[in-house]
């Protein structure tokens, strides 16, 4: 870039040979013909065509950026892109949670039954302004008090509190008098955790 | 050389770092009053340093703004509604100063406040298998009679770690083995649905064995 490319020696020379400037410093210049090295070492001393040192505004940059400086401003360049790129990520990760977060606050983000099948339905699906399904209650329509009771207990008996829930609910309903039935939907809904928040209440609670 | 690292770390702090926090506001605290763990309590009353600031409602919960510097302690007391009791220690919140997601006001601080059942329920069912219409004692007190199907319903208050003993009168019954069955059962410090399951077998005496009748062969 800095040399200059190729010289025209203008001399009584018919073959007009085009000489290399650089190669002329070799010994024994590859060509041919009548034309010859001029005299002294340096062919870009002393002549017309003599190359001027470009006035390049980076000039001075580059010759401060020699050696191992080089080193450090690289180093230095690797650590702000990759701190940089580091932060991006955590900001675009952060926006990202917001949006989740928002989304959650708002009541939308609620596992649909078919994402998970392998859940039973009533652990899914549980938002707090979704009615509870009418299909989890067991319609209990006791034929006498003594078959109610029998059911009850059975109920009781087998450890399926949510089902006995629903019954004594019944029974309640039936025997308003009888507060033997009343103390029972009160424990079955303390077991339930019936008058707690939501998510830990149980299905079968009213 | 060290200054343009200086100046690169300072314009990567800068990039990463959010805004400061805005200066805090009353903070929104919701006190939940529970008998048991998930039983919430309705009738407690809520002190904060001194002041009331509501009672539980249906849902057992109180709802208060408070309005104080973060890093102060705040000292909350109840008072618990008839039967049931606040533990003596009172329960202290300190507010500390953070920033809401996307600017958003935080959520509500939710303080858990306990008031203890002086009683406790315990319901019971027997199910007497071949006990029909048998008296069914409480510490041998007469509380229910099992039905045509030996099935009995009651229930009962007492303090945590009571013992009572559940009885099955067979005087009546003479035939029925065993005879009195009795279980017992320890109140815990929870409302309890308590089952006594009996099975009886009839006897039969010996006197009223049928004999055996002779046998007729005929002679031809």
């Amino acid at each position: 870039m800095s040399e200059p490319p190729t010289m025209l020696i203008r001399e009584t020379d018919d073959d007009k040979t085009l000489i290399d400037p650089i190669r002329l410093l070799d010994p024994d210049p590859p060509f041919e013909g009548s034309g010859r090295a001029l005299p002294g070492a340096d062919p870009c001393s002393g002549s017309d065509w003599i190359r001027k040192e470009p006035s390049w505004p980076w000039r001075g940059p580059l010759q401060w950026l020699r050696g191992r400086r080089v080193m450090e401003v690289g180093v230095v360049a690797v650590l702000v892109v990759v701190l940089g790129a580091l932060a991006y990520r955590q900001r675009r990760a952060s926006d990202e949670l917001r949006a989740m977060i928002a989304e959650l606050s708002a009541g939308r983000w609620v596992t649909q039954p078919q994402d998970t099948p392998g859940l039973p339905t009533q652990v899914l699906a549980r938002s707090g302004s979704e009615p509870r399904p009418a299909s989890s209650r067991r319609d209990v329509v006791p034929a006498s008090r003594e078959e109610a009771e029998s059911r009850g207990a059975r109920l009781v008996g087998s450890n399926d509190f949510e089902g006995a829930l629903v019954h004594y609910l019944v029974l309640v309903d039936r025997f308003p008098n009888d507060s033997v039935f009343r103390d029972f939907v009160f424990v079955l809904k303390a077991k339930l955790r019936c008058s707690g928040p939501v998510e830990a209440a149980s299905e079968a609670c009213p | 050389m060290r200054l343009y690292f200086l100046a690169a770390l300072s314009v990567t702090a800068l990039v990463s770092c959010e805004r400061p926090p805005d200066s805090t506001g009353p903070v929104t605290v919701v006190f939940v009053v529970e008998s048991d763990p998930g039983v919430r309590l309705r009738g407690a009353r809520v002190v904060v340093d001194g002041d009331p600031v509501g009672e539980s409602d249906s849902s057992g919960l109180v709802r208060a703004k408070i309005h104080q510097e973060p890093g102060q302690r705040l000292t909350i007391q109840h008072q618990c509604p008839d039967g049931h009791e606040a533990s003596p220690d009172s329960t202290v919140l300190r507010l500390r100063r953070f920033e809401g997601f996307g600017g958003s006001q935080p959520p509500p601080i939710e303080v858990t406040l306990r008031c203890n059942p002086t009683e406790r329920l315990a319901v019971f069912v027997v199910r007497a298998k071949k006990g029909a219409n048998l008296p069914v004692l409480l510490d041998g007190e007469l509380v229910a009679r099992t039905n045509g199907a030996g099935v009995a319903h009651f229930s009962r208050r007492g303090l945590a770690g009571t013992d009572l003993t559940v009885e099955l009168e067979t005087r009546e019954h003479p035939h029925l083995r065993p005879q009195r069955p009795a279980q017992l059962f320890t109140l815990p410090d929870a409302d309890e649905v308590f089952v006594f399951n009996q099975s009886f077998e009839a006897r039969i005496e010996p006197g009223r064995r049928r004999r055996a009748r002779p046998r007729i062969t005929k002679i031809e």
